[in-house]
């Protein structure tokens, strides 16, 4: 993470980082899974053996697979924020249902595009789940502002530099306060900035 | 286990024939004394009277004993348990189950539907002023021409897909949504400050549209900026 004046476009790198990282995932989740079915389904006595020897076979071929579909699915999203340059939830969704279809190319045309159906249903839920949770979070935060927007309305032009100057100074102290830690950071919202009205 | 129920289906089905069987042996050996003892007598109508009905008597033991026989067989348990039909409440409930299941699938689908399809306010805002800043030639000479835009300076892609944004109403019952957004050029970056309002028309409106660009060289361009109508009346 640099500054944002030396930060690149993180997509032809955002690829490697999805791969290592779903890779991680599907090797961490693959590992938990296997070994809980391996301590089930073996012999009183030999539990931990069959445990680990399943998670020695199974859990590298499900980070395996996880590797591929994470690598696809940012390759996909990274050709559509190229094509569209522009980010919102379609690009998502878009190399969902494509890396869905991809992956199931092999099996024929009809299950190809069963699969790409499924994949871009499964990614509308997940987008859609995390722009109601984003806004559920985000509709507590305007009370406050909307309190103060109401004192400054005598008249127009008071009314319109009160709320310039009261927003500006509100949103400072929030990003000031705000700049401590990240998650404060993608909460904040900045203020439009005073226009100093210089001739260019 | 279906072998042994098939095997002793069969041995069933084999006491039954050498039943039948026995049965006709034993019908058959009555029949040949009677008629000499008759001819002996001579009297011919009483001997014709006594076989038709020495016959008619054969003829119905015969049945009794068939239909005996036939009813043997089918006399298991198991084919006089009675299948009672299900009430009207109890199939009336598991229509009501059904349906509310439906209804709650029904409204998930709404509610997603409600999210992406009609798209949240502040992707169409951030939708609008993107295509305009892409379009002005203003930004295009600083920051060069392929411009991207994306909601948080940040690699991970939920925070970049994020708009940040503030929904408020003024006095007049205006809706106003305010948004945030960074954009990108081959040659420089910047931050947009947008806010639109629905006007009396429907119709999204801007009431500012600044970008501040902060790369290759620091400026700051206001695109549009509302000026409401003038009457001379107020």
């Amino acid at each position: 993470m640099g500054t944002p004046e030396t930060s690149r476009e993180p997509c032809p790198d955002r690829i490697l980082d999805d791969i290592g990282g779903a890779f991680g995932m599907g090797a961490v989740g693959g590992s938990a899974f296997h070994f809980l079915k391996g301590l089930y389904n073996s012999p009183k006595g030999d539990r931990f053996v069959g445990a680990t020897q399943a998670v020695r076979l199974n859990a590298p071929r499900v980070g395996g697979s996880f590797a591929v579909w994470g690598g696809l699915f940012s390759a996909f999203d990274c050709t559509m924020v190229y094509a569209r340059q522009k980010e919102d939830p379609w690009n998502s969704i878009v190399a969902g249902a494509a890396t869905g279809g991809f992956l199931s190319m092999r099996q024929g045309l009809g299950a190809s595009a069963r699969s790409a159906a499924f994949g871009g249903v499964l990614l509308a839920l997940i987008e859609g789940a995390g722009i109601m949770l984003n806004k559920f979070l985000s509709a507590q935060q305007p009370m406050p502002m909307i309190m103060d927007e109401l004192p400054p309305q005598s008249s127009t032009e008071q009314s319109w530099l009160g709320g310039w100057f009261g927003g500006g100074n509100k949103e400072e102290t929030a990003t000031t306060a705000g700049s401590g830690s990240e998650t404060k950071i993608l909460e904040s919202f900045d203020a439009p900035p005073v226009p100093n009205f210089e001739y260019k | 286990m279906f072998r042994r129920i098939l095997s002793h289906h069969r041995a069933l089905s084999a006491c039954a024939h050498n039943a039948t069987t026995r049965s006709l042996v034993t019908r058959r050996t009555p029949n040949v004394p009677p008629p000499p003892t008759f001819l002996i007598t001579g009297s011919r109508p009483v001997s014709s009277k006594t076989s038709q009905s020495n016959e008619t008597g054969e003829t119905t033991n015969k049945a009794k004993k068939d239909v005996a026989n036939v009813e043997d067989p089918f006399s298991a348990p198991t084919y006089n348990i009675p299948e009672k039909p299900v009430t009207f409440v109890e199939g009336a409930s598991y229509g009501v189950v059904i349906l509310a299941g439906l209804g709650i699938a029904a409204a998930a689908g709404y509610a997603v539907f409600k999210e992406l399809i009609f798209q949240p306010k502040e992707y169409k805002i951030y939708n609008k002023a993107l295509k305009r800043i892409q379009d002005d030639g203003q930004i295009r000479v600083r920051i060069g021409f392929p411009i991207t835009g994306y909601g948080q300076e940040s690699r991970n892609r939920a925070a970049r897909q994020r708009i940040p944004h503030r929904v408020w109403t003024d006095e007049e019952g205006v809706e106003h949504v305010e948004v945030n957004f960074y954009i990108r050029g081959p040659h420089g970056h910047g931050k947009v400050f947008a806010e639109m309002f629905k006007g009396a028309d429907n119709e999204w409106k801007f009431t500012y549209l600044i970008v501040e660009i902060r790369a290759p060289s620091t400026a700051q361009i206001i695109l549009e900026s509302y000026i409401p109508s003038y009457s001379a009346t107020k």
